[in-house]
């Protein structure tokens, strides 16, 4: 009890911080890694699920906390803790695409960067019938970007640190990305 | 048109994040909304303990990997060890020397001098199936067991030197180099009787009447391509003529046998 009190932080203690738990996992504590696991396994489940990945976000999210551990000794507490979580997510997520065989459609749909494919992508929003319809259709640069802004809660720093491209860039996938989903929702009322 | 100011006004009221703006204001405030109405994913039942199952069962599997990889380069090395012998084989046999090992050389040389040596005739001849080749095979016979002892007037050929170059001898002085038989011997038999003449006349310690008999018998050298081909069938049996083989007989493979260009 004493040790689950000193991994939580006490009834009245403060929660531990995702730095403080990384330090302990890396020392090979595994109660600081269920800790974190628990406290990142609903934000996991739901970024594979607006990913596309629904059916198996089960799998991705476990694929990633492997990787954490695998990788523990790697992080470096010089940036926010998700942002090294959801870079091994993403790892995670492209390799299932690759598994799937899906990864023709999907380097195809990477390719769409240009103002010309945003016109594509909303002729693949006509199709959709709903809200993650719609998400589905959206390219995969724009739809990743949404996806870790909107419902990760990611700054456009953040997000730029684990894609590796620049604010801008960031800013303008995710303007293009609204732009195609306001379109569609406007169409469809 | 609208597209340029409306980005621009998307990055003013987004200098860090998407707001989600429960009044309403922002570009995108309705779309926002929508988004984030999807329903999240529920917790999973003791998913933290599925995910150590896991993590511990490819832990097992890798340190299982880890100890098989020596293994794998046990049998590598071994492969490769085999493949060398292998190859190393493969160029002595086809490369290295035809003659067999010495050890079985050099006995099958003491069986062929001791062939030699019992087949000697008491007057120091060998004799052929065709007597007008007795000269011809008593001069290779003696010509090989010259070569195969270390000092052939004192060794243990000595007394089957002396014999058949004494016979030599004899055979040159009879009226034109007519064999035992009384046939007259041919130019290839001259030949080789001039050779094995030759032959015991430069040993050390050689009767005077061997030196006189060689220097007689360099008047019956061949033309020089004659003595050419000559040699040549000395040192490649495989291609002297069958009615010499049959005429030589055992003598005659044993000696060539001995005067074949040697290993040892």
């Amino acid at each position: 009890m004493d040790d689950e009190r000193e991994i939580a932080g006490g009834p009245e203690g403060p929660e531990p911080d995702d730095h403080a738990l990384m330090e302990r996992i890396r020392a090979g504590d595994e109660r600081a890694f269920r800790t974190l696991v628990e406290r990142y396994q609903r934000p996991l489940l739901n970024f594979f699920a607006r990913m596309g990945a629904s059916n198996h976000d089960d799998d991705l999210a476990q694929d990633t906390f492997v990787r954490l551990w695998k990788y523990r000794m790697k992080y470096q507490p010089t940036a926010k803790f998700t942002t090294f979580l959801y870079t091994l997510a993403r790892h995670a997520w492209l390799d299932h695409v690759r598994r799937q065989g899906r990864f023709a459609d999907f380097t195809a749909r990477y390719a769409e960067e240009t103002p010309s494919s945003t016109d594509g992508g909303m002729r693949a929003l006509r199709k959709g019938m709903d809200i993650q319809a719609a998400l589905d259709a959206l390219p995969v640069r724009q739809r990743e970007v949404l996806v870790l802004a909107v419902h990760q809660g990611q700054t456009y720093e953040e997000i730029s640190r684990e894609l590796s491209i620049p604010v801008g860039t960031v800013k303008s996938r995710v303007f293009n990305a609204l732009s195609a989903l306001k379109e569609r929702f406007r169409e469809k009322t | 048109m609208k597209r340029p100011d409306e980005f621009k006004r998307f990055l003013e009221e987004n200098p860090d994040r998407v707001r989600t703006d429960p009044d309403g204001r922002g570009l995108f405030a309705d779309v926002v909304r929508r988004l984030r109405s999807l329903p999240e994913p529920a917790a999973r039942e003791d998913f933290a303990a599925r995910v150590m199952e896991r993590i511990l069962r490819e832990e097992a599997e890798a340190e299982a990997a880890r100890k098989r990889r020596p293994m794998r380069w046990a049998v590598r090395i071994a492969a490769a060890a085999a493949v060398a012998v292998l190859c190393a084989a493969g160029w002595r046999a086809w490369f290295g020397p035809a003659a067999p090992p010495f050890a079985a050389e050099m006995a099958r040389n003491a069986a062929a001098c001791e062939f030699i040596l019992a087949e000697q005739s008491p007057d120091g001849a060998w004799r052929a199936a065709v007597p007008a080749q007795d000269g011809a095979l008593s001069a290779i016979a003696l010509m090989a067991l010259v070569r195969h002892d270390p000092d052939p007037l004192h060794g243990p050929h000595a007394d089957a030197v002396r014999g058949g170059m004494d016979h030599l001898v004899a055979l040159q002085s009879r009226p034109q180099g007519a064999g035992d038989s009384g046939t007259r011997l041919g130019r290839s038999s001259r030949y080789l009787v001039a050779m094995a003449l030759r032959t015991g006349a430069a040993l050390p310690g050689a009767p005077t009447g061997w030196r006189a008999a060689a220097g007689r018998a360099s008047q019956d050298a061949p033309p020089p391509a004659e003595a050419a081909r000559l040699n040549r069938l000395l040192a490649h049996s495989g291609t002297m003529p069958e009615t010499w083989k049959q005429a030589g007989g055992p003598v005659l493979a044993a000696s060539l046998a001995l005067l074949r260009p040697r290993t040892l």
